[in-house]
């Protein structure tokens, strides 16, 4: 409980946020890399999150107290990993990045970034962001209401 | 402070709501942040409906029961007011994503909002009361 | 109509006899006023008492502001400010009651 508990669980909310949107801007940037310095195209980004405290939270409308749900506070990012999605193949063979030989030659693997999926993630971050920002607001506005408790007398 | 006064029981249901909306604007902050984390389920606070069925349970019992034993079990017993607490409750059944993560952000923002102007409004009364009580000391 | 004489009465109680057995009361037995029955103590003690409670709410008031003070994360902002009014009015409430003692007493020592 306490005062300042909700902005903390916001604030972690807003940062693994922005973390998000900023590996979003980056897939967008690299949709046409094809040579990257660990070779071969770029491979599309994401984040991986989850809850902040580790506690296993169980199902039973049972149970003893210690094991009752606690309040949660807020997410955090457990990594950034590379997506294992095919490849892109486009028919390009003037392209110096082209493949050689083998069934696929005359053909450069483009990255396999889709810019109307990343767009559309990125308006959803957007709101999560948001609404987060929105909640720290509430909290706000909570704290001054009860210091008005007694103000007038 | 006065005791056995309709003032004492109104103040510790402001009091008590107070904490309530506490709690619940931490969690709700919480469902939110984790709006996007898989596998998470949205976790809930009553309190209000168990704090009503209490001080309906107050009100005469509207089936009188005749027992013919001490020992045999009332049909209404009154429940303390006092007694209820805020209860924290996990949603596991519902799904909203393939990724079995059930926040749904539209109702979390109108809960919230809700939620503060109900603690406002609590507060708001505090004020009043304690107002009041300062007007018959005056003089 | 009988007048009670003065040794039927002690202090307030007046002692009552029924003079038929269908009389309601009981024979030779005194009857107490309400006053008696009700005795719950000294006026001083109670005051003492009241007093005291007065200062554990100034006390709860002070703890809470403390724990702002120190350790914000382990206290809600509406109990403190509460705390803080509650104490106030008891304040209020313990020196509007002293003022009027006060000239209750002064009334009382200056009558002729």
């Amino acid at each position: 409980m306490g005062m300042f508990l909700s902005i903390d669980t916001s604030a972690s909310g807003l940062s693994a946020f922005r973390l998000k949107m900023d590996v979003v801007a980056n897939n967008i940037a690299n949709v046409n890399t094809t040579r990257t310095p660990e070779g071969g195209p770029y491979k599309r980004q994401r984040v991986v999150f989850a809850p902040r405290d580790t506690k296993v939270r169980f199902k039973s409308p049972f149970l003893p107290n210690v094991l009752k749900p606690v309040i949660g506070t807020g997410v955090r990012v457990l990594r950034v990993e590379k997506d294992d999605a095919p490849f892109r193949l486009v028919w390009d063979p003037t392209h110096p990045d082209a493949i050689k030989s083998g069934p696929k030659a005359g053909y450069v693997e483009m990255p396999n970034v889709n810019v109307v999926t990343e767009m559309t993630d990125m308006i959803a971050i957007s709101r999560s962001y948001e609404a987060n920002a929105m909640m720290i607001e509430h909290s706000k506005s909570i704290f001054n209401t009860a210091l008005q408790i007694g103000r007038s007398t | 402070m006065f005791i056995d006064s309709s003032l004492t029981k109104t103040q510790y249901l402001l009091e008590k709501g107070l904490d309530v909306c506490l709690i619940r604007q931490e969690v709700i902050a919480d469902n939110i942040a984790n709006v996007d984390t898989p596998h998470f389920k949205r976790m809930d606070v009553t309190f209000e409906s168990q704090l009503a069925r209490a001080l309906e349970s107050e009100k005469n019992p509207r089936f009188p029961v005749y027992l013919t034993n001490p020992k045999h079990i009332d049909f209404f017993k009154p429940l303390d007011y006092r007694t209820v607490e805020p209860k924290l409750q996990i949603e596991h059944d519902t799904n909203y994503r393939n990724d079995k993560n059930n926040v749904d952000i539209e109702k979390e923002i109108a809960d919230s909002i809700k939620n503060t102007m109900r603690y406002r409004a609590m507060a708001q009364r505090v004020d009043d009361n304690f107002k009041m009580m300062h007007l018959a000391l005056q003089g | 109509m009988e007048i009670f004489k003065s040794w039927d009465v002690i202090g307030d109680a007046v002692i009552q006899r029924a003079t038929h057995p269908r009389h309601f009361g009981i024979i030779d037995k005194p009857v107490v006023s309400d006053g008696r029955k009700n005795f719950i103590g000294e006026f001083g003690d109670i005051l003492n008492k009241q007093i005291s409670k007065v200062n554990e709410i100034q006390l709860t008031s002070d703890e809470l502001t403390q724990k702002l003070a120190v350790t914000p994360n382990e206290v809600n902002i509406h109990d403190v400010m509460i705390a803080a009014e509650k104490a106030q009015l008891a304040l209020n409430f313990t020196r509007t009651i002293r003022d009027k003692l006060i000239t209750a007493y002064q009334t009382l020592i200056n009558l002729r």
